[in-house]
């Protein structure tokens, strides 16, 4: 177990900039989601941790100690690859113990930690077989039992899963998680998956063209997305983005969007709760009103009541789209397509008006221009 | 109405049409199948019952038995020939699969101008045999290559006459051998290693291990139908070889260099004594019969089995 510190770390080939800067400080035990599309250096930045690749500038500390100029195999960490990256000749019982091999550990502890690691992962029937004579989640379990066996710091997964089909994804995410829960290793995982990484991380940083768009937990990366990006990127369907002004109304501020409702195109007023009542320097201003679909949903009197963040409107509806425990009901918001979710038995046809809410209080406001959060 | 008659109309056509669909793979193929089966396995039988007569200068069919067989291994050229083969074909082999290994371990190491340096090591196969034994005779010929350039540097003592020298002279072939197809050797390799997953290497080397110790014990052994393809491509050029023997040593000094194509070519073509070559050949054939039955003995095997 270690602590993770990247300070102001930099990768260029040539002219091009990789990764511009990034710094990351990560604790012993935590569990870090590199989360981007592909082309956005995440990779890079976790073969660097490995001591694969150069550090062109900046620092890497495991435990307060730089380690740019340490050999990988000096760093005590263990990577899972995309690709399992099995040794083909070799059968399952020496691929996994190939790294003790290496590292002089005697014939009988090797053995004992290799029948350890393999009955942790359930793979222990499997010791003589070769990779070939393996399915696609047998040899993504012998490759995690090769990282195991070897108890380092630091984890390190690269896009382990993306070769699984979609059941079996699933199955190994719990057990990644299961695994870091139990070891209480320092894990840091590289994904394009963001369901991925909510499921996973205890902390995720999300990374666009070599820059670090948001560094924190899920909970907060979903519910307060830094910019316009992070917010499009997590959650699904994504979050609505809406042109709005923002106004001053009886005393209270608030945002009016334009919308149709029962033929006629009109304003509505949708006030923010008091604690964003801090905006006042944007009154007559555009922003972008960002809606996550699950809190715009029909219109329910008692809930109203209960929070005042709620704020009831008309709309016409365009689309449904059933999906079993939801319908996705599509309306026009400032001219943007938007996605509710709503309760099946709730829903109107399309074409006819119908009455919803939106939770304020969790919206997000965006500035059209830097795509900040304000 | 309209499927009525197009149903009705096919059932006509359909005899000719299928039988041709049915057969035109095998049609295409048949002129080349009968011509080799007239000239490669008709001529392979002839040459086996004409070993088996006292044939001379025209072919004669009455059968004697093993009479040119029990002649042939009595004769010194023949076992010469036939000690030749050993020594020049395992060590052509060995030399030209360690040093292709190698080169292409090398090269696959991100060497710049890596495509040029490509290029020089495989361009000697793109020359025939015989021009490669007349440019070796020159450079290992004591009075004119290195002999001579080493001498005229002032090393007055220095000699390298094994081209001369009849029990050294066989080596040359090796050299020259050796020469011509380590780059083929190279390239093969290297298109293999480049099919190695990047991944396995840099796994290898988070587990410690050091980088001849990563091809050693993780790369080499995935590259085991890479080293019997060249071993089974090299063993043949090594048996046939006949070209490389007329141009760099002329089967010299005396005999020295001769090998079992050059032999059977003597017997057959020079001394009229078709019977003996024919038998010479029939021993050729049983050589690479040897080797390549358990090859594909082994290959069809491993194919039932996967």
């Amino acid at each position: 177990m270690a602590s993770l510190s990247i300070q102001n770390v930099k990768k260029s080939y040539g002219a091009i900039e990789v990764l511009k800067g990034i710094d990351l400080d990560l604790e012993d035990g935590e569990f870090l989601v590199l989360l981007g599309p592909s082309g956005c250096g995440k990779s890079t930045l976790l073969n660097m941790i490995a001591g694969l690749d150069t550090i062109t500038d900046g620092e890497i500390l495991i435990d307060q100690n730089v380690v740019n100029d340490v050999h990988p195999k000096d760093r005590d960490i263990a990577m899972v690859f995309q690709s399992y990256a099995l040794y083909p000749n070799m059968s399952v019982a020496r691929n996994i113990g190939f790294g003790l091999e290496m590292r002089k550990v005697t014939k009988e502890d090797r053995e004992k930690r290799v029948d350890e690691a393999a009955r942790m992962l359930q793979i222990d029937h499997l010791s003589d077989r070769k990779p070939a004579q393996l399915s696609g989640g047998q040899r993504q379990r012998v490759a995690m039992g090769r990282a195991l066996v070897r108890d380092p710091e630091i984890f390190l997964f690269d896009e382990p899963l993306s070769n699984l089909d979609a059941k079996l994804r699933v199955e190994m995410r719990t057990e990644i998680k299961k695994l870091h829960q139990r070891l209480g290793t320092t894990m840091v995982y590289v994904t394009h998956d963001q369901i991925e990484a909510m499921t996973l991380a205890s902390r995720i940083a999300i990374l666009r063209e070599g820059e670090v768009q948001q560094f924190a937990s899920p909970q907060e990366v979903y519910e307060k997305p830094a910019n316009m990006y992070v917010a499009g990127f997590v959650g699904s369907p994504p979050m609505n983005f809406v042109p709005a002004a923002v106004v001053s109304e009886d005393g209270k501020l608030g945002v009016s969007i334009e919308r149709t409702a029962n033929g006629n195109r009109s304003s509505v007023f949708l006030a923010l709760p008091d604690d964003r009542q801090d905006i006042g320097d944007w009154v007559g201003r555009d922003v972008i009103l960002g809606i996550r679909p699950e809190t715009l949903t029909h219109r329910s009197d008692a809930e109203i009541s209960l929070n005042k963040g709620l704020q009831a409107f008309d709309c016409q509806v365009e689309v449904l789209e059933p999906t079993g425990a939801d319908t996705l009901t599509y309306i026009e918001l400032g001219g943007r397509e938007v996605i509710a979710r709503v309760n099946p038995y709730n829903t109107t046809a399309p074409g006819e008006t119908m009455a919803f809410m939106v939770d304020m209080g969790k919206a997000s406001l965006f500035d059209p221009k830097t795509e900040l959060r304000i | 109405m309209m499927s009525l008659m197009t149903q009705k109309s096919i059932p006509a056509k359909q005899p000719i049409s299928d039988w041709f669909r049915r057969n035109v793979a095998k049609l295409v193929v048949a002129p080349t199948f009968g011509l080799i089966i007239f000239f490669v396995y008709g001529f392979i039988a002839w040459t086996g019952y004409i070993s088996f007569t006292k044939s001379k200068m025209l072919p004669t069919y009455s059968l004697e038995g093993f009479y040119q067989y029990i002649r042939l291994w009595k004769m010194t050229p023949w076992n010469v020939a036939m000690e030749n083969l050993l020594v020049f074909g395992s060590l052509f082999i060995l030399i030209a699969i360690v040093l292709g290994c190698l080169l292409a371990i090398a090269l696959d190491q991100k060497v710049r101008a890596e495509g040029v340096l490509r290029t020089v090591y495989l361009y000697p196969m793109a020359i025939s045999f015989i021009i490669t034994g007349t440019a070796w005779k020159w450079i290992l010929n004591p009075g004119l290559g290195i002999q001579n350039l080493v001498q005229s540097w002032g090393w007055e003592s220095f000699s390298f006459d094994w081209l001369i020298n009849s029990e050294m002279a066989v080596y040359t072939l090796v050299i020259a051998a050796v020469w011509q197809s380590s780059g083929f050797v190279m390239a093969l390799f290297l298109a293999a290693l480049r099919g190695v997953d990047s991944e396995i290497i840099k796994a290898a080397y988070l587990d410690g291990a050091s980088l001849s110790r990563i091809y050693l014990v993780i790369i080499l052994p995935t590259l085991r139908p890479v080293f019997l393809s060249c071993f089974f491509i090299l063993t043949h050029m090594a048996v046939k070889s006949f070209d490389l023997v007329v141009a760099l040593t002329g089967g010299g000094p005396g005999y020295s260099t001769i090998m079992p194509a050059n032999f059977m070519y003597e017997m057959t073509f020079r001394r009229n004594q078709i019977g003996l070559g024919a038998a010479s050949a029939m021993m050729m054939l049983a050589t690479v019969m040897a080797i390549v039955i358990p090859y594909l003995y082994s290959e069809l095997r491993e194919k039932k089995n996967g």
